[in-house]
């Protein structure tokens, strides 16, 4: 295993205790380590927000359609109706 | 309880625009009807949904899970809970400001979008891997017969490459920028 799965593992708390034990005992001493822990915490972070980015376009993509194209007019209607 | 047929998404695939479309047309009317009767607007309400969507799939299309009521009732619960909560904000707040979206104040939080421009630019492919894997949650195989890899084990080894990519890239870049912002 490498170094980046068993930090993933770590993360996701799916190590062995043992193993969970034993980077714990590294990440004490290994700033080396600590610091690829921190970036590679970042990269989840950022894949996660790269996701929901993506997710909201596609959404809007869909609202789009919903309320321009003529085959859902009717449902538009309907919908504009609460706001009055 | 009334069974409802679910817009469910089957098996091990990206959520289609056709389902979310169908949960548009199937849920938008009682969360707008809900969000209107309460003085709200229709941009507030497609705000609202849009959020619900979401969290509805971040919860349970993408976890694949079942959920114990209709999937209508659902969404509508969670859009209420959001307009409730908006509503106190706004109550709370109403005296200084209209201003509803709160920018991160965090250096992380700015910079994490100064990067993902970046990102976005530098490595499209990898960061569309890592969202089918970690976003998505979809399945090694199927992320294996979507990128074209020839087995599970590539795909795997794929993904950790991109994410080192990702990583070093990030670090390197992120460092130059929050030390010039701060």
């Amino acid at each position: 295993m490498n170094e980046l799965q068993m930090l993933e593992q770590y993360l996701a708390h799916q190590l062995e205790p043992q193993d969970n034990l034993l980077i714990e005992a590294k990440l004490l001493v290994d700033k080396r380590l600590q610091d690829k822990l921190y970036w590679q915490r970042r990269s989840y972070q950022l894949v996660k927000t790269y996701g929901r980015e993506q997710l909201r376009q596609q959404l809007n993509r869909v609202e789009e359609e919903l309320f321009t194209e003529p085959a859902h007019k009717r449902f538009v209607h309907k919908i504009k109706q609460y706001f009055r | 309880m009334i069974m409802e047929s679910l817009v469910i998404v089957k098996g091990d695939t990206e959520v289609t625009d056709t389902v979310f479309l169908q949960l548009y047309k199937k849920v938008l009317p009682i969360v707008a009807r809900y969000i209107g009767r309460r003085g709200g607007t229709l941009d507030e309400a497609k705000d609202i949904f849009q959020d619900a969507l979401l969290l509805y799939y971040e919860r349970v299309l993408r976890e694949k899970v079942v959920i114990q009521q209709s999937e209508k009732a659902y969404i509508f619960g969670i859009a209420r809970h959001l307009w409730i909560q908006r509503s106190k904000q706004r109550a709370a707040t109403e005296p200084l400001t209209e201003q509803v979206d709160q920018p991160t104040s965090s250096a992380e939080g700015i910079a994490d979008q100064y990067l993902m421009q970046l990102l976005t630019q530098a490595g499209e492919r990898c960061m569309h891997l890592l969202k089918t894997f970690y976003y998505e949650k979809l399945t090694m195989s199927t992320l294996a017969k979507q990128f074209g890899f020839s087995s599970e084990r590539s795909a795997t080894v794929q993904k950790f490459k991109c994410l080192e990519k990702v990583r070093d890239f990030i670090k390197t870049k992120a460092l130059r920028y929050e030390d010039f912002i701060e």
